[in-house]
């Protein structure tokens, strides 16, 4: 498997050549916001590992809400940003396109402060880097290759399907699949369709992912770490406790993984453990629910006072972002908002990201996020100083329907990463209320939202269901065998 | 807290009543000639409400698109307040994108509502029969109108017997409007469809699905001195524009029917398969009869005596357990009491078949979810039964109040032979335009990704390509036996050739208007 990665290059724009960047970018585009492949500043068709790249010019006119929060307005410079996912390490990519695209990138770059003819490009891009505060990946592990791969087989498959439509009507469901498969091993063998078989996991991103998984469950398991002390001599219940619980969380981690994933069913069974763990050293629940009372106290307390500040977008604004969608069945979105004054937004803003970002990497690998099948990568990154966010995502359908999404299908978890914006709308203990004003949301989130200057996607025309069924498809022709309910599913998807 | 008198008495009666024993209706798009005059006209003009009681042997409904209200005096602080939908209008060129008004649906050859055609007021006269009609339109016409507006274009309706060009029965699957105002505010993950919409879905100035109150224009009481508009209910001390008006969209479609029942006629031939089937399939309902060359200027098809299901009944089973706001009229029940979650595989009812695309029929989420357990599951994205659950938006903040009416013009071609031209008047009424039309025709009718397809509507959709030259012209049926049979080439069935939005305001916001 070969995991995903992003890149974010962030710089501040000399003052006055915002405009000749912007038209510059735009000049890489055959339709409004849309990357021509073959554009000469950066042929992004060349990366063959390259699934989506933007360049966005962030400037924030929504800074006077810091006035109606009662902050000063703080003095933000206006950032050239640089993103993009792509299959295996971020910092490949960035030299082959130092490679592939010197020029184009230098003339981009000589806009920003801090660049000059002199630098070195790939320095200057690393050291201009930033680390995603989250990062969501739809499937972990599905390259640019497979997924071409995939659609050329089942196109094939289906021009098949077509061509002897009225042949295969008359056969036995099995017989077809088996007609399908031979129509196609001659076109694998001379190479007009393959199937390229997945590379081997790179150790260290095995090791460094198993690692950071451990975070959740070893923090989960520190309790009974700490109390170590207090458990020698054993406590007199210790065995009437502790064995029912582990049998309990035998059972439950049984059941649970026939419907989550087991990094999921880890999690929540180790965390059922802590029940004995209380059970035995009552004392012990006392300081952790003094901190959670306090926390929520402060919580609520930050929730009533701070003030809503909901402005609806302009007109213009609108006109100008929904003038760059839906030229194509994929949209791209960029948002770009600052966090609270205060500090425990400050503080809780990365931490509430950590858990997304945990949850994105470890739980919601495959195929969907939350309920929302239709993302294809989505980034979450802090600014200056994490005083400010910037949020993109690559996503299936019209705006519209985007934002609806959010709102009927993951609106907990869409509270959870944006209440600490400065302009979301009111949460109640974290993940109630806030998106729940559908018109309020809508409004915030536009008026947050960029024109992303120019965007390239490596295969247009494919959505995120299409990926996912495509790749059945392929697993589904790559079986010996099939029973007859599987083959008929499998031929629905032709 | 229910609607009282004052209310009904406010609402144009359109939303309530739909008018169906008034058969014959004619529609004028005017601009205004001399905002005087028209105030004048509209401030004493007699338009039918929602009060119930008496049958009016007709009525008359005013609309105004947003330059309308500009031209009529509105006040920019007032008309600002407006959503950006019903501001830019339905020809901005990102929307029209959207909701596929390209290429051959082009606002270039629209015959109304395109630039340097845009009409300022909508006035939809209905009445029993034709020449009651035109008494009414006389009567309605007098001296002042004449000053007032100018004609832009009459658009004549028929009375088919709401049976539309293609052979099918038009608006028998409606939304039922919460009036007595007994819908939770407060719901949230609901597991079954449901036909029942909050009142707010459609009327501006009550809780709409989210519980929420939609956007409209709310006025301080010094802009409103002669205290002709009722008080916000969701914001204290502000008057209410919005209350009790609602968004009408209206769209002039016309429909080749010959090429529509040409093409099923030779797919059930390519098929070996009944025509009413093949037809069937792409509407999802047993058609009323196709008539492969209408002929007739008037003619309302022939139902077939010796049919086993009847016309307008859906090509999915009828679900055992009752839906609310279906029924209890037993043709409402043959018609409507159905969903799709018994069809997972498409194989009865297509993914693409018009009325699957248009109403999903679906809940938050998938029909069938019981229990604590399952639903927290559910909400987490896990325990996904088939590859295409949570692919579909929850159909109850996506639906529409359908009003339209058929028409069926008799001219000549340029060989001086007789041509029927048939179509369909597109009425749809809603409180949010870009969250329940814009969303059906942009997310489901036109979405070539509609269910993981690759293929437009059946009927409606303008079958352009995709950006990356895919055509979208297919229809797909899954079969019982695993494949699918799909038929290419679709040619363009419904053209638009007009469309613009209004809002039809309550009385007291229409007589604010025409006071200002």
């Amino acid at each position: 498997m070969t995991p995903q990665s992003s890149f974010i290059v962030v710089a501040p724009i000399i003052e006055d050549r915002v405009n000749g960047l912007r038209a510059l970018l735009s000049s890489m585009n055959d339709r409004p916001g849309m990357a021509r492949r073959d554009n000469s500043l950066v042929p992004f068709g060349e990366f063959q590992n390259l699934h989506y790249a933007r360049f966005v010019i962030l400037d924030d006119h929504t800074l006077r809400d810091f006035e109606e929060s009662g902050a000063p307005i703080p003095d933000f410079s206006v950032l050239l940003a640089f993103l993009g996912d792509c299959d295996g390490p971020a910092d490949e990519l960035l030299a082959d396109m130092v490679r592939l695209a010197a020029p184009g990138l230098r003339q981009i770059f000589s806009c920003c402060q801090g660049f000059t003819p002199t630098s070195d490009l790939l320095a200057w891009m690393k050291t201009h880097s930033q680390a995603p505060a989250a990062n969501y990946v739809n499937w972990v592990g599905r390259t640019v290759k497979q997924i071409r791969e995939e659609a050329a087989l089942r196109d094939e498959l289906v021009k098949c399907v077509k061509d002897r439509q009225d042949e295969f009507a008359r056969d036995e469901p099995q017989e077809v699949r088996a007609k399908l498969i031979s129509h196609c091993q001659p076109l694998l063998e001379n190479g007009n369709i393959s199937l390229t078989h997945a590379q081997r996991t790179p150790l260290g991103w095995s090791v460094s992912n198993a690692i950071h998984y451990a975070i959740i469950p070893g923090a989960l398991l520190l309790p009974w770490l700490l109390a170590i002390p207090f458990l020698i001599p054993l406590p007199p219940l210790f065995f009437w406790v502790v064995i029912p619980f582990v049998a309990l969380g035998a059972i439950v981690f049984l059941s649970l993984i026939r419907w989550i994933p087991v990094a999921f069913a880890v999690i929540l069974v180790i965390g059922l453990w802590l029940l004995p763990f209380f059970i035995l050293l009552p004392l012990l629940i006392v300081p952790l629910l003094l901190a959670i009372a306090v926390f929520l106290w402060v919580l609520r307390h930050y929730e009533k006072s701070e003030p809503e500040i909901i402005h609806r977008p302009e007109v213009d604004q609108i006109l100008e972002l929904a003038a760059l969608e839906d030229h194509d069945v994929t949209n791209q979105y960029t948002a770009l908002g600052s966090v609270k004054p205060n500090r425990f937004r400050r503080w809780l803003f990365p931490f509430f990201l950590w858990i997304i970002d945990y949850f994105a990497r470890h739980v919601y690998t495959r195929g969907h996020l939350g309920r929302i099948r239709n993302i294809h990568f989505a980034c979450w990154v802090f600014l200056d100083g994490k005083r400010r966010m910037i949020f993109t995502s690559n996503y299936d359908g019209s705006h519209e329907a985007y934002m609806d999404d959010f709102i009927n299908k993951a609106g907990w978890a869409l509270n959870l990463s944006f209440n600490c914006g400065l302009g979301y709308p009111r949460t109640r203990w974290v993940i109630k209320d806030g998106i729940d004003d559908e018109l309020k949301f809508k409004y915030t989130q536009r008026r947050h939202q960029k024109p992303t200057e120019t965007w390239y996607r490596a295969y247009p025309g494919l959505t995120v269901y299409d990926l996912e069924r495509n790749a059945r498809v392929r697993a589904g022709f790559e079986r010996r065998t099939m029973n007859d309910t599987e083959v008929r599913a499998w031929l629905w998807d032709l | 807290m229910q609607l009282s008198d004052d209310d009904y008495r406010d609402i144009q009666g359109l939303v309530r009543f739909g008018y169906r024993h008034l058969g014959a209706a004619r529609f004028h798009l005017l601009t205004i000639a001399d905002a005087a005059a028209a105030r004048a006209w509209l401030s004493k003009a007699p338009v039918t409400t929602a009060v119930k009681g008496h049958r009016p042997d007709a009525a008359l409904q005013v609309a105004f698109t947003y330059e309308g209200l500009q031209r009529l005096g509105g006040a920019a602080s007032t008309l600002s307040q407006f959503p950006y939908e019903f501001k830019s209008g339905m020809t901005e060129a990102s929307r029209a994108r959207r909701l596929g008004d390209v290429a051959a649906n082009d606002q270039h050859w629209w015959l109304w509502g395109g630039p340097g055609k845009l009409p300022h007021v909508l006035v939809l006269l209905y009445a029993v029969t034709p020449d009651r009609l035109d008494e009414w339109e006389k009567e309605l016409k007098d001296q002042l109108w004449e000053a007032a507006f100018a004609t832009l274009m009459r658009l004549p309706t028929n009375d088919t017997g709401d049976i539309e060009p293609f052979g099918f029965n038009d608006g028998i699957s409606q939304p039922v409007l919460d009036w007595e105002r007994t819908k939770s505010a407060r719901i949230h993950n609901t597991t079954a469809y449901t036909n029942l919409s909050a009142l707010g879905e459609i009327l501006l100035g009550y809780p709409n699905e989210y519980g929420k109150f939609t956007d409209r224009p709310l006025l301080d009481p010094s802009d409103d001195p002669d205290r002709i508009l009722p008080l916000a209910e969701d914001a204290p001390g502000k008057k209410d524009l919005g209350r009790n008006g609602t968004y009408l969209v209206l769209r002039d479609l016309s429909q080749e029917a010959p090429a529509f029942g040409q093409f099923v006629d030779e797919q059930a031939a390519r098929d070996r398969e009944d025509l009413d089937k093949v037809a069937a399939a792409m509407v999802g309902r047993v058609p009323f009869d196709i008539p492969i060359v209408p002929s007739d200027n008037n003619v309302v098809p022939n139902d077939k005596p010796n049919r086993t299901i009847p016309p307008g009944a859906p090509i999915v089973p009828l679900s055992g357990e009752a839906i609310p706001g279906v029924g209890p009229d037993p043709d409402d029940i043959r018609r409507n009491q159905f969903t799709f979650h018994t069809d997972a595989d498409g194989t009865a009812c297509p993914y693409g078949a018009h009325i699957r695309r248009a109403n999903p029929r679906n809940a938050d989420l998938p029909e069938g979810t019981r229990g604590l357990f399952a639903r927290l599951i559910r909400i987490l994205g896990y325990g996904r039964h088939h590859p295409h659950d949570d692919l579909i938006a929850s159909t109850r903040f996506h639906r529409i109040l359908r009003r339209g009416r058929e028409y069926a013009l008799e001219t000549a071609d340029e060989a001086g032979d007789r041509v029927v031209q048939r179509g369909l008047r597109f009425i749809c009424l809603n409180a949010n335009i870009s969250r329940q039309f814009e969303f059906i025709q942009a997310a489901w009718l036109a979405n070539p990704k509609f269910e993981g397809l690759d293929e437009g509507d059946p009927l409606v959709a303008n079958r352009l390509p995709l950006s990356t030259g895919r055509p979208s012209d297919t229809f797909t049926r899954p079969q019982p036996s695993g494949l699918c049979r799909r038929s290419a080439a679709l040619p363009q069935f419904v053209r638009v050739r007009g469309g613009a939005y209004f809002f039809l305001p309550g009385l007291r916001a229409l007589r604010y208007f025409a006071g200002s």
